[in-house]
């Protein structure tokens, strides 16, 4: 007789994502693994085993692995969400999308009524989630927050993190006026200050309120936030694509107090960022993090590195091969280029993995370079090193990947967030169809996986997936139809391909024996569903590591 | 007492990645010419100071022995600064290294924030890689930037041009930007504001600095704002620095201050006029310019400034 209870969950249907068996009736669980799957017959065979029917009416299938997202997504949701997009809070409560300039100033007042009630007449109120591609021609600007207070300060940070709106209240209350002489605070024609600041300085001048924006999102409530969205989402494998400080005591107890608290429904690979320096000073930062390999926990993981080197496509700080943005202008490098390698090289060398955000097609070309170049010093097995966004890669690229032994995690949602606004504004018509071509990288033999990015997009790998099946954008248009991939394939991409890419696929992204009795909870079945629903899938829950967390 | 008086002068320095910002920043902290200067770098590895030199070390800020301290930028431009303020009272000047691939025009606002005034912005050069870095499809744009940002530049590894290759360098740069070149190695008080000295109108620190040609001027009478737009756009090539504590016309009773660096001027009200000033009872202007410039070409600037 086992010493540990045997629980079998029968399933209106069970895709294991395990190509050796992948459908079946029932899973049965122990010791918080996957023991075995099958029929509901023989799972009982097994010793001591019992049937637990909550699951009988639900589809399973592994816990969506997400291999690029940030913890801040938690900590945004500490602030008042006004958005272009519904979007849904992490306690599931809808956020519905603001769609006008007036929309936006409707959603500031509620949430300042709400502060009325409950906060002192000063303290700020804090917003998130502006993003001034959506309104062409018009600018959120000091009068319109106005009229949402005229003595509570008002901080609305865009989606950049670059510029931030401010009502008149917040300037009077910084200082903020016609003698202000910054760069990045625009004024009218009489010269006062219209509320807008731009870039880091001038946002800083908000600094009450800039302190508050930020300080929050290191906090324990931050974390929480984002292991809440994790479960409604149907995810089980979180990451925090990066962090400067993940090798420091304090930061590790951080992530460890909130993380493996029994409560905590996720699990999450925390990756490294490093700071460009002497070889020295890297050599010393590559060693401690694979030192903090052994601070890793039952849900928490680390040892991994990533890197940024160009900015966004839709912030026109990508870097691209010619011809570049539409109007001519190529994005910013965050590191030298032929810094990459000599960065990246004590990493490399100490047996670590590394992913590179590289979102222009000039950015994949250096790090392609660099992967080849760290190879040939120190030849590697099975690294795989991965190109993150990777957005206007081009077949070569992927064909460069795929003999190198990288993988590409590709950013599938801005087909329908931005894809209108690619096709238009930024690259054309003609590359925003080719932005995200997973058909091409799977076809070509590039381990795949796709992503949210959250904060940039919501966290929900049924909306990934849904994306990168149906490739349209949100007004419907469809962008790129050779490049469509099938539910299986994006199913995949979401749990196995992005478990491969964070080299946890031994122990999650498929309902295996032996790995963790993590699965996504749906109230459909994804794979026999009309495809183009698939993103409206509901998630009744997740199960970590045998225990369920329902959504609600 | 004016606040603004108050506030850190705030050096930018920028320049690609291998210029020589380092040996740049090294330089002034090894010897720093009796100023307390607070230097925040993107990484503490690169400052290469003998132990001797080292105070104290907690972490986030490195202490010298000279009175100097160095910041790191790795939790960002507020943090950093921010620590900086707290520690002005014992501090005369702040130098900010930008990153490789930085914006130094972004970095610059930074000194306009409270607590800082701006420096000026020095571009780090290499002239023996700057044409082909120029022409480059990959970094060119970010150096081209650089160069166009800059108030001053400096041009290193000139050591290992002839003096075609010197003058290449120095035309490509000169098609970007209009701001004086200084040669490596650089004296660093050029780097520096200077101070029109009560009875001598030299700059201070320069007595021993014969190469670089230096001028004042006192003034007897309130000058008319008006003059300072002509004046500015009459500035000599050469010119890197010039400050004056001057009366305008338009405001005989405010001590007011005129900073030029390189292509920048700035003016700032500093309090009420004393009495006390340097000059002639209207103030005085001093200017300092790269060796080669002709003396008589300052002379005849400052002079216009006071006419």
């Amino acid at each position: 007789m086992p010493s540990s209870p045997t629980t079998v969950y029968p399933a209106a249907a069970v895709h294991t994502l395990d190509s050796s068996r992948p459908t079946a009736e029932a899973v049965a669980v122990r010791d918080k693994r996957i023991l075995a799957v099958g029929t509901t017959q023989e799972l009982l065979a097994i010793d001591g085993a019992v049937v637990d029917g909550s699951l009988e009416r639900f589809t399973l299938l592994p816990g969506f692995v997400e291999a690029h997202c940030h913890a801040m997504a938690g900590g945004m949701w500490l602030h008042t969400y006004c958005g272009y997009f519904d979007r849904r809070g992490p306690d599931g409560r809808m956020w519905p999308a603001c769609r006008t300039l007036e929309d936006v100033i409707d959603r500031l007042r509620e949430a300042e009524a709400v502060m009325a009630d409950n906060a002192g007449p000063t303290e700020p109120l804090l917003a998130w989630g502006l993003d001034p591609i959506y309104f062409p021609g018009e600018r959120l600007v000091a009068r319109h927050l106005d009229q949402v207070s005229t003595s509570r300060p008002i901080f609305v940070m865009h989606a950049s993190l670059h510029l931030a709106t401010v009502n008149n209240a917040l300037m009077e209350a910084e200082g903020i006026t016609a003698d202000t002489d910054i760069d990045g605070v625009p004024k009218d024609g009489s010269g006062w200050p219209i509320g807008e600041l731009q870039e880091p300085a001038a946002i800083s001048l908000a600094e009450t309120a800039f302190r508050k924006f930020w300080g929050r999102m290191k906090s324990d409530g931050s974390l929480w936030n984002f292991g809440h969205k994790a479960r409604y989402t149907g995810t089980t494998t979180l990451t925090d694509l990066g962090n400067r400080q993940s090798t420091e005591a304090a930061e590790i107890e951080r992530y460890r107090k909130v993380v493996d608290h029994d409560d905590f429904p996720a699990r999450l690979s925390v990756f490294h960022m490093p700071v460009p320096g002497t070889t020295d000073s890297l050599e010393q930062a590559a060693a401690a993090v694979a030192a903090s390999r052994d601070m890793s926990s039952g849900k928490l993981r680390f040892g991994h590195v990533k890197l940024v080197i160009d900015g966004s496509i839709q912030g026109w700080t990508a870097r691209l091969r010619p011809p570049h943005y539409l109007d001519g202008r190529n994005g910013l490098w965050l590191v030298p280029p032929e810094q990459v390698t000599d960065i990246l090289r004590p990493y490399h060398k100490a047996g670590l993995l590394i992913h590179v955000h590289c979102n222009g097609d000039e950015a994949v070309d250096v790090w392609l370079e660099s992967v080849e170049a760290l190879l040939a010093e120190t030849p590697r097995i099975d690294h795989r090193h991965t190109a993150q966004h990777c957005q206007l890669t081009s077949p070569d690229q992927y064909r460069r990947i795929a003999a190198l032994g990288m993988c590409a995690n590709v950013f599938s949602n801005h087909t329908f967030f931005w894809g209108d606004q690619h096709a238009s504004s930024t690259v054309g018509p003609d590359r925003a169809a080719r932005m995200n071509s997973a058909r091409t990288a799977l076809d070509l033999g590039v381990p795949l996986s796709m992503h949210s990015d959250a904060p940039v997009t919501p966290l929900g790998s049924l909306h990934v997936a849904w994306a990168a099946v149906n490739r349209l954008t949100a007004t419907g248009v469809l962008l790129g139809p050779e490049e469509r991939i099938s539910v299986a394939e994006a199913i995949h991409a979401i749990t196995l391909g992005a478990a491969h890419q964070l080299k946890m696929d031994d122990e999650v992204g498929s309902i295996s024996p032996h790995k963790h009795a993590d699965l996504a909870i749906l109230e459909e079945d994804p794979f026999t569903i009309d495809p183009v629903d698939l993103r409206d899938v509901p998630v009744w829950g997740t199960m970590l590591g045998g225990r369920l967390f329902p959504a609600d | 007492m004016d606040t603004r008086q108050q506030r850190l002068p705030l050096l930018v320095v920028g320049g690609y990645l291998g210029a020589g910002k380092t040996t740049l920043v090294n330089a002034l902290l090894a010897d720093p010419q009796g100023q307390r200067i607070a230097v925040l770098v993107n990484d503490f590895g690169e400052i290469g100071i003998d132990e001797g030199l080292l105070a104290a070390d907690d972490g986030d800020v490195l202490s010298l022995a000279n009175g100097c301290v160095c910041c790191s930028l790795a939790d960002g431009f507020a943090d950093a600064l921010d620590r900086v303020r707290t520690m002005a009272g014992r501090l005369d000047r702040v130098v900010v290294e930008v990153s490789g691939v930085g914006e130094p025009g972004k970095v610059a606002q930074w000194a306009k924030t409270p607590g800082f005034s701006p420096d000026g912005v020095l571009v780090v050069v290499d002239g023996s890689r700057i044409r082909e870095q120029l022409i480059d499809s990959r970094i060119g744009q970010t150096v081209a930037g650089q160069v166009a940002d800059a108030d001053l530049l400096l041009l290193t590894h000139a050591d290992l041009l002839d003096s075609d290759g010197v003058s290449a360098a120095e035309g490509s740069l000169a098609d970007l930007s209009t701001a004086a070149v200084l040669r490596s190695p650089v004296d660093p008080t050029l780097l520096f504001g200077m101070e029109p000295v009560a009875g001598d109108h030299r700059p201070v620190g320069h007595a021993a600095h014969a190469d670089h040609v230096t001028c004042s001027l006192p003034l007897a009478h309130p000058v008319p704002r008006t003059n300072l737009e002509l004046w500015q756009q009459a500035r000599p090539k050469g010119v890197v620095r010039a400050k004056g504590i001057v009366r305008f016309a338009e405001a005989p009773d405010v001590r007011s201050v005129v900073q030029v660096v390189g292509d920048s001027t700035s003016v700032t009200a500093s309090g009420p006029w004393t009495g006390d000033e340097p000059g002639d009872g209207a103030g005085a202007i001093v200017a300092i310019a790269v060796p080669g410039t002709p003396r008589a070409a300052l002379v005849k600037w400052l002079g216009m400034f006071g006419s």
